[in-house]
């Protein structure tokens, strides 16, 4: 479905990805892992169109994306949940799920966020910048379902959340995967992406150092040792 | 006289409030303080006299009038969308990136360039604007309302009430408010936010243009300096209300409007052009963001 070719991105005269490769099969949650500046969020703002990489290819079923505008490739069935959540803070809850499905007419997958978030259709009418950390990563995700997605890139969506709610965010990662939806996860979280993904990739620097299936990665002893805190 | 100066500054402060949308909207988007703002309110004035010249040599005015001022408005306004389109995409959008002063520099210069473009093409000496609604009116509790001042303050609240629909209920007015927000995140939604950008300036300039035509009938005067102080009232009016905050750039014009008015009459006329600053002034020191505004300086 999503195949990334020897991709290089740059912020000025950073190189933040030295050219790497990627692939995501239809129906897998594919897991990124790695430290911090590693390159993980620039590899999904890549995808989105927002980094404009300066080599290398990514192509979406079948087609070549990496130089559309990030509205686009929306449009393509690409949804992105940045780091850091990113609501609208003064738009209400249903205002900005009513900008999560803007590509659309019309929208018919309300009825199915507020059931899989149910907390937000009880604060539809409150202002996104008013919500706990919990609820706004909620709504995130929610937001980027509403443009019916054919790949849904998540970026830390565990970031900075009591366990309960980790806990609720990787069992809806994990349900709407059931349900068809292929899923590109970055996460600190190593240990519990690694479990819901059938692949996953090591970033480092900038490059692809490891990669394999979920459980061959939480099992390998430079994983262990660096990012799940084993030794 | 009460009474009186509450017409004359709601008529004045109408006008303010139209140009001040558009600083604000812009300002809201961008962050940029659109100097070119007040020439396309310049330009909306000139346009009207030159289509409604035209509409006068065909004989469309004299056969019905009511056709010809709507088909001026609608041409005026049609002209000068197209006039702050323009600006934005050749002089704002190639510096989007750009470090702030960049942009603003190139306001400037689009100012001095219309300016000069009018001046040459229609010269120094003041234009007179058809008198239609002459200084006809009718007299209302001790004042004097012409309807001019009538049409004005109705044309300014209908438009405002309009735009404050569409910023709040519509699909459209929702994404300029989210682009507003967060671009970045807008267009991961899937919103072209050139288009919102574009149809910003279009709306802004549209007011402006009513604006100008609307005071170019009040006053019956056009030369192509009028858009530099009308810009700068406008512009305090903005930032009065909360600049970024479209109800703050309603009231803000309203109430510049108002102290001009009751401070030329109640004070003195001399320093009609400073109430305006001293307000701003006051207003500032109490409250830094403006009447409405909320935020403060984001980033
Ligand atoms: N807007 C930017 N301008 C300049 N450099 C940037 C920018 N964003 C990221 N970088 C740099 O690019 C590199 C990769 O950053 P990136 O955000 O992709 O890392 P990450 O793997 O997502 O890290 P984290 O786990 O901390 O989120 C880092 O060295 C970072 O400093
Ligand atoms: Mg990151």
């Amino acid at each position: 479905m999503l195949r990334i070719e020897g991709l290089h991105s740059f912020y000025g005269p950073i190189e933040a990805l030295s050219g790497i490769d990627i692939e995501v099969k239809e129906g897998e949650i594919v897991c990124l892992i790695g430290g911090n500046g590693a390159g993980k969020s620039t590899t999904l703002m890549s995808i989105s169109g927002i980094v404009r990489p300066r080599m290398g290819k990514i192509i979406f079923n079948g087609y070549e994306i990496q130089r559309a505008q990030p509205h686009n490739i929306v449009k393509m069935g690409i949804s992105h949940v940045p780091e850091g959540r990113r609501i609208f803070p003064r738009l209400t809850v249903i205002e900005n799920l009513e900008m999560g499905s803007f590509i659309h007419k019309n929208c018919d997958v309300l009825n199915f966020v507020f059931e899989l978030f149910p907390v937000l259709k009880e604060r539809r009418r409150q202002l996104g910048g008013t919500l706990s950390g919990g609820e706004q990563q909620m709504l995130a995700i929610a937001r980027a379902l509403m443009s019916k997605p054919k790949l849904l890139l998540l970026d830390e969506p565990s970031l900075g959340l009591a366990p309960i709610i980790v806990g609720k965010i990787f069992r809806v990662i994990q349900e709407l995967n059931e349900q068809g939806m292929t899923i590109l996860l970055v996460e600190q979280n190593a240990k519990a992406a690694l479990k819901l993904s059938k692949r996953g990739y090591v970033l480092e620097n900038g490059r692809i150092t490891l990669k394999g299936s979920g459980e061959e990665l939480i099992n390998n002893p430079m994983v262990k040792k660096a990012y799940l805190g084993e030794s | 006289m009460f009474f009186q100066q509450i017409v004359n500054g709601l008529t004045l402060g109408g006008v303010y409030a139209l140009i001040a949308l558009g600083y604000t909207m812009v300002y809201g988007i961008l962050e940029l303080i659109n100097f070119a703002h007040g020439e396309i309110y310049m330009l909306g004035a000139y346009l009207g006299i030159i289509f409604l010249g035209f509409f006068t040599a065909i004989g469309l005015t004299h056969s019905n009038i009511i056709l010809a001022l709507a088909l001026t408005f609608v041409l005026s306004v049609i002209f000068c969308s197209a006039y702050g389109f323009t600006v934005e995409k050749i002089a704002y959008r190639p510096l989007r990136n750009a470090p702030r002063l960049s942009p603003l520099i190139s306001a400037i210069g689009v100012s001095i360039f219309l300016q000069n473009y009018v001046m040459l093409a229609q010269g120094t000496t003041d234009k007179v604007f058809p008198h239609i609604f002459g200084s006809s009116g009718f007299g209302l509790m001790n004042a004097r309302i012409t309807y001019i001042q009538v049409f004005i303050v109705a044309t300014s609240f209908v438009l405002m009430i309009a735009l404050h629909l569409f910023v709040v209920k519509t699909k459209m007015g929702k994404a300029m408010r989210a682009v507003a927000q967060d671009k970045t995140m807008a267009s991961l939604v899937g919103i072209n936010i050139d288009r919102i950008i574009s149809m910003t300036f279009v709306i802004g300039s549209g007011l402006a243009a009513i604006a100008g035509l609307m005071v170019a009938m009040y006053y019956g005067l056009v030369n192509y300096f009028i858009g530099y102080v009308a810009g700068i009232k406008a512009f305090t009016a903005a930032v009065l209300g909360g600049i970024g905050s479209i109800p703050g750039a309603m009231l803000g014009g309203i109430v510049l409007g108002l102290v001009e008015s009751f401070g030329a009459s109640y004070i003195s006329s001399e320093y009609k052009d400073a109430y305006a600053f001293a307000l701003l002034i006051i207003i500032l020191l109490i409250k830094p963001t403006g009447l409405l505004g909320t935020r403060s300086i984001e980033k």
